[in-house]
């Protein structure tokens, strides 16, 4: 052994101990009675603060330390039996790590002036933080128990903040419904992390990836409930209704939930993709649960009325696809969305203030010209152009893959909506070749950044599956994708028929979801 | 409903909706929110008549809680002898002592007592039967369908039946609609299938079904459109442009024939309970006045005699010599601060205070857009269209600009193109963050006016010209070389209220446009040859300048530097220094009210910082406090700490021609003033009625309003946060006190041309008093000629 090696497993045992530390300080609050977090509210807002720009710092230090000794870092530092205090931390965990730190910092800060004033303010950052903490926790659990734990703590935490105001009825059905689905969710998971404790006798995250690899390990069971548990956490179609009712929380709730909280159940399939991947058929239903919700919350999406709103569907929806992505077994590209939505919509949620102020500044909208057919047909080929040429470009051609191709094919339908949509608004040869130029620049963005990840944490998650993924579902989802997308090529008189009408009430309501969600948990619950 | 048709032949209950829809008052959009008395519609009755429909029509008090009342006697704010003067005036069978035990009992209860129970409607009957949500269920699912059909641009897909008049277009759509049944609201699509287009006749059919009686059928009525409050002043608003122009707007009819037809649909559903027919209850004499309001007229009375004797102590204080310059700022309360601060840093310079439009109605056009908003008081017409002029190729780069803009908002936004969108330029939201983290947020700003007034039809520029000058007293002489004309405006991040900071006289917008529209008329040559013909000077030398006062920071921007004659550029350059000096005694004044050091000496930075701050959920205080409004020459109140709480308009009736500058006086500013000073007080005694509720689960709807929580109603009014602070209410209610320095029987003779105006002082939504001419307030008027001596 000669020195260097033996200086880089001295650092990752440090390192480990630096990543098991992470999570702590913003768990800590959870010590702090309430009425003394309110009572010394201003103390609080400050230690809470310190405590988060620790932990991110924690964070940036244990990743740069990751980068330094290479390959990933486990750990186990006691156990009992299955339960055992150990972390996983690796490329994946790393991302997850740096971003929830980062949103935990956010969110605190933002709330510092937010909630100024507000009597219960003490305890609005002591379950702040131990929100984010739990998530910092799943995100660096070393085995199953751990996550088990972590994930119920979230939504524990989770709960008190969406009961923030009590005395708010709607506050309080919402929050029941997710807690109905979150206690589902936990039995689902403790199922299958009962399975994998009868199968492999370890709940130790590389044990079971050691184990998964073997052959002749009947895995179906096991991914058919971690994939359950993964689906009821992260609202998918029809398990979402809680999650558009939850704008009676302070928006650095929605903003923190968004961007952090929801990702769990997509995190839970990234993080344990190695196993999840030996099971098509259940790879199979995750795609389409995932695809389905897309299109049904992305419908719902564009006619809602209010921000908030708008933004939960949103997120709905980019949790299907993301889903869809996980599906079709592009885990690495459905970690990149995650870090990706979460910016965006922590983001979006802070900033819902300003839409009237964009709205002063836009000024009315632009004349646009309604393209027709021909414009479809020229939107498509030079979206089709670009998105073959940047795949000549980097030499990774998505044919063979048929999880790839269909998300390829997405972006040739994004691009040509762009094109599309510019086009109209600026018909003119400018407006022309700069629609083009900004497809191709979002374009190639796409396809860096695909392989950035790729090549980030490509050894981190499970490559896409051996076997083909069954093309007919492939082509299935991209289909339906295109068919949404008609939409927006389709002329205006198109909603003017009687089923544009009856469609457009039934998006209006969400396919009343939430309404029949509301009355179920009401009888079971009632106020 | 409809089982039992009957054929009314004459519409029995529209009289009484439309005495119950007149009630409502007027919302105006985020965009350009101005302040509205929320009593509008109910200031033919007294104040006290008044509350007590309110009390039975919507369960409120209309007071702040006893505890208010109890600290401020504690501390001494009000006094036994105030109390007793209160009782005195209400000539109330009660001591002051009784009062105070009266006080004592209720605090208990926390909350005053309500004479009345609520109105019995079938869903409230339900609702506390059953323990459910009916009543709110009914007015998210009126909010949903009215968000949808006056949604402004936040939804991709609109509301397919936009054309169609609301009633017809909500019946389109509720038809198809499953949700009420999914709730549990049986028959519904039948019902709806069994309705006409015509909400008076729906209305009247609705209202028979459901047992009202004619007699009290207004008050139930009403009671049903307060629920639904925030839309009803929508469309009131709405009604409010179209009268402008002329037009009748009827469309309230079609909110209140929705929210009946509910409340059927909700008996039809269970047809076993039986429902007592809605009613209202017979009212109780006015001898009887609650204590509550005794409380608040102690207070009141309490407040204004500190203000009187404050201006008795100044009696005039006169400027030694001829000003250097003069400075017009809007009357605002928030002026005060700023001109008392540029009086001490510069004793030679004159302030005036003048509605911040400077008597320049005008519809301001940005650059690349073909329509403006009307930028002047909401009671008038823009008298003129006022374009911001731009160069060719800047118009080309504006529209270029837009096109983009809103093709990429259609990109981010759209079905299937927003996967892709978060994906790939998600990353860069981290940057925003950080940036927003530290402060550096940029400001959604629109474009600044470049306004060219040669274009404008000469005769309107004169006669506006001509009109601002008389009523701000200085068409007979007194201008000095420089007037500053100071508009205002707020700068706030984040803030979907932002439009309530800014200038209510410029019709919730920045003072911007208007201010530069006034100076560049009054610089103009030709108008001041026009202005001569009438006998209107304005020396060669004098010259106009158009400035911006932003109010979050105690800021003021001057215009048009760079085309300044060289002959002022010396005197302008002082200004400058003088405003930035005062600039910095406003916000060492302002600091304490928003937690920062007034003596630390980043000051500056902090409230720049402040203004900047997306999670900052108070700005700026805004109006907080106001209560009085003076109408009288600078030197009454010149020195004297007004605490930034009174609405200060000059006044010289010595100047006036026949009283018209009196006249327009009191029916606009004042009652601008009043409506500011109703809404203040609204929204803090009531603030779940009249108010906007809590900042921190604001909900933008439509683009035009918002929503709290998941959905829900419109909020009206000021949102919690801007009137309280956390630990006590920022601003006290308070009835406006006007007080004017002119001869009673000038006051007298406005008063007999204007009911609306007399009907503001009877019934007690002001209290008007007179100035003499040594700066005592010496009588208090009662609206119909009489005036009763006012001692300290």
């Amino acid at each position: 052994m000669n020195l260097f090696h033996f200086l880089k497993i001295l650092l990752a045992e440090k390192v480990s101990l630096l990543v098991l530390l992470t999570p702590l300080p913003l768990l800590l609050p959870l010590l702090i009675q309430r009425r003394l977090a309110n009572r010394y509210r201003a103390t609080m807002v400050i230690v809470t603060s310190i405590i988060s720009i620790i932990s991110l710092l924690l964070a940036v230090i244990a990743c740069a330390a990751l980068v330094l000794t290479g390959g990933p870092i486990h750990h186990e530092f006691m156990s009992w039996g299955a339960m055992g205090l150990s972390i996983y931390f690796d490329s994946v965990s790393a991302i997850m790590l740096l971003l929830v730190s980062f949103l935990g910092v956010s969110v605190i800060f933002f709330s510092k002036n937010y909630l100024e004033g507000n009597p219960d303010q003490g305890r609005f950052f002591k379950w702040l933080s131990v929100t984010a903490g739990s998530v910092l926790l799943l995100v660096v659990s070393g085995n199953l128990a751990l996550f088990f734990l972590a994930w119920i703590g979230i939504s524990i935490a989770l709960h008190k903040l969406l009961t923030f105001y009590h005395d708010r009825p709607a506050a309080i059905i919402a929050a029941r419904e997710k807690f109905v689905f979150s206690r589902i969710g936990d039995i689902v998971l403790l199922t299958a992390i009962w399975f994998a404790w009868h199968t492999f006798g370890t709940l130790d995250y590389a044990a079971l990836f050691a184990g998964a690899s073997r052959e002749g390990v009947r895995l179906q069971t096991i991914d058919f409930f971690l994939v359950a548990a993964a689906v009821l956490k992260s609202s998918q179609f029809p398990f979402h209704g809680w999650l558009p009712d939850t704008m009676e929380a302070p928006t650095p709730v929605s903003a923190i939930m968004h961007a952090g909280i929801i990702n769990a159940g997509g995190f839970l399939i990234i993080r344990l993709s190695p196993l999840i991947t030996h099971a098509p058929k259940v790879l199979e239903l995750l795609a389409a649960v995932g695809g389905f919700t897309a299109l049904f919350a992305s419908l719902v999406m564009i006619t809602q009325t209010n921000v908030k709103r708008t933004l939960a569907f949103s997120t709905i929806a980019q949790m299907g696809f993301l889903m869809l992505q996980c599906g079709l077994g592009a885990f690495a590209l459905a970690l990149l969305h995650i870090a990706a939505h979460s910016l965006y919509k922590a983001h979006a949620f802070l900033s819902s203030g300003s839409v009237i102020a964009g709205a002063r500044q836009a000024g009315s909208p632009p004349v646009r010209s309604y393209l027709g057919l021909h414009g479809a047909i020229a939107a498509f080929a030079v979206s089709i152009a670009l998105v073959v040429l940047l795949f000549f470009l980097s030499e990774s051609l998505p044919w063979e893959d048929s999880g790839r191709f269909s998300l390829a094919l997405i972006l040739v339908i994004a691009l040509a909506q762009l094109l599309w949509h510019w086009w109209s608004a600026s018909a003119s040869a400018i407006g022309f070749l700069s629609g083009i130029a900004v497809a191709a620049g979002v374009g190639l963005l796409s396809v860096a950044l695909h392989e950035g990840t790729l090549h980030l944490i490509g050894t981190s998650v499970a490559p896409a599956p051996a076997f083909t993924m069954a093309w007919p579902i492939a082509l299935l989802t991209t289909f339906s994708f295109m068919l949404l997308s008609l939409r927006a090529f389709l002329p205006p008189i198109w909603s003017s028929t009687p089923a544009g009408y009856t469609l457009f009430v039934h998006a209006y309501n969400g396919f009343y979801v939430n309404t029949a969600t509301n009355r179920l948990i009401v009888a079971i619950w009632p106020p | 409903m409809h089982s039992c048709t009957s054929k009314l032949s004459s519409h029995t209950f529209m009289t009484q909706a439309d005495e119950a829809l007149n009630r409502i008052a007027p919302l105006w959009p985020l965009s350009r929110f101005v302040a509205v008395n929320p009593f509008v519609g109910l200031s033919d009755m007294p104040f006290t008549k008044a509350a007590q429909v309110l009390a039975r029509n919507a369960s409120t008090p209309l007071a702040l809680p006893p505890s208010f009342y109890k600290e401020l006697y504690c501390k001494g704010k009000i006094t036994t002898k105030d109390l007793q003067k209160a009782i005195e005036e209400a000539d109330a069978n009660i001591t002051p002592e009784e009062l105070i035990s009266e006080l004592e009992v209720s605090l208990k209860a926390c909350m005053w007592k309500l004479p009345f129970p609520p109105v019995n409607l079938p869903s409230a009957q339900i609702d506390r039967k059953e323990g459910a949500r009916w009543s709110t269920f009914i007015n998210e699912e009126i909010s949903k369908w009215c968000t949808a059909y006056f949604d402004c641009g936040q939804a991709l897909w609109g509301f397919p039946w936009k054309g169609l008049p609301l009633f017809a277009a909500w019946r389109q759509a509720a038809s198809l609609d499953r949700n009420p049944e999914t709730a549990g609201m049986k028959g519904w699509r039948k019902l709806l299938s069994s309705l006409g287009d015509d909400p008076v006749q729906e209305i009247d059919r609705a209202a028979a079904y459901l047992g009202l009686e004619v007699s009290t059928a207004t008050e139930v009525f009403h009671s049903l459109i307060l629920g639904i409050g925030g839309w009803a002043g929508h469309l009131k608003f709405l009604a409010h442009e179209k009268n402008l122009q002329g037009e009748q707007d009827y469309t309230l009819r079609h909110l209140l024939a929705m929210r009946l037809v509910y409340e059927c649909a909700l008996k039809n559903t269970f047809p076993m309970m039986a429902f007592t027919a809605p009613n209202s209850h017979k009212e109780t004499p006015v001898s009887h006045v609650p204590p509550q309001f005794l409380w608040q007229r102690a207070h009141e009375i309490a407040t204004r005699s500190k203000l009187f004797s404050q201006l008795a102590s100044l009696g005039r204080s006169r400027l030694e010599k001829a000003p250097d310059f003069q400075a017009v700022f809007c009357i605002d309360v928030r002026s005060e601060v700023f001109r008392r601060a540029l009086e001490q840093v510069s004793p030679s310079v004159q302030t005036l205070g003048f509605a911040g439009f400077f008597g320049f109605p005008i519809e301001a056009i940005r650059a690349g857009e073909t329509r403006g908003t009307p930028q002047c008081p909401v009671f008038l017409n823009p008298a003129v269209k006022v374009y911001s002029h731009q160069s060719q190729d800047e118009l080309g780069t504006i529209a270029l600009h837009k096109q983009f803009a809103w093709a990429w908002k259609a990109f981010k936004n759209s079905a299937v193109s927003s996967f892709v969108f978060v994906e790939t330029l998600g990353l860069c939201f981290l940057g925003k963050i950080i940036w927003n983290l530290i402060g550096h947020s940029h400001p959604k700003e629109s474009r600044g006016y470049n306004i060219d007034v040669s274009v404008l039809p000469l005769e309107t520029s004169i006669k506006l010209a001509a009109g601002a000058l008389r009523h701000m007293g200085l068409a007979k002489g007194g201008l000095s070389n420089l007037v500053l004309l100071c508009g205002h405006r707020s700068m706030t991040e984040n803030n979907p209220y932002g439009s309530s900071l800014d200038c209510g006289a410029c019709g919730g917008h920045t003072g911007e446009a208007n201010a530069k529209t006034a100076a560049g008329i009054l610089n103009d040559p030709l108008v001041r040859q026009g202005l001569l013909k009438q006998g209107i000077v304005i020396p060669e030398q004098t010259l106009f300048l158009a400035g911006l006062h932003n109010t979050t920071t105690d800021e003021v921007t001057l215009f048009s530097l760079e085309s300044l004659p060289s002959l002022h550029r010396d005197s302008v350059n002082a200004l400058a220094q003088n405003l930035q000096l005062a600039g910095q005694i406003a916000r060492r004044e302002r600091a304490p009210l928003l937690g920062l050091d007034p003596v630390a000496t980043n000051l500056d930075d902090a409230v720049t910082a402040r203004s900047r701050d997306w999670s900052q959920i108070r700005p700026e205080w805004g109006l907080v406090g106001n209560h009085a409004f003076i109408a009288a020459t600078r030197e009454r109140t010149r020195g004297l700490d007004l605490g930034g709480r009174v609405f200060l308009h000059d006044y010289r009736h010595d100047l006036d021609d026949e009283e018209a500058t009196l006249e327009l006086l009191l029916t606009a500013p004042v009652v601008v003033a009043s409506w500011i000073n109703l809404q203040y007080f609204g929204s803090t005694v009531d603030n779940k009625l009249f108010g906007s509720g809590d900042k921190v689960i604001h909900n933008v709807a439509g683009l035009l309003g918002v929503q709290e929580g998941n959905g829900g109603d419109l909020k009206v009014g000021l949102p919690f946060q801007s009137l309280h602070d956390g630990q006590a209410w920022r601003h006290e209610p308070l009835r406006l006190a006007v007080i004017v320095e002119a001869p009673t029987e000038s006051i007298d003779k406005v008063l007999a041309k204007h009911n609306d105006l007399s009907n503001l002082v009877v019934n007690g939504w002001i209290e008007l008093f007179a100035l003499d001419n040594d700066g005592k307030v010496t009588s208090c008027s009662d609206g119909r000629g009489w005036w009763r001596p006012v001692t300290l």
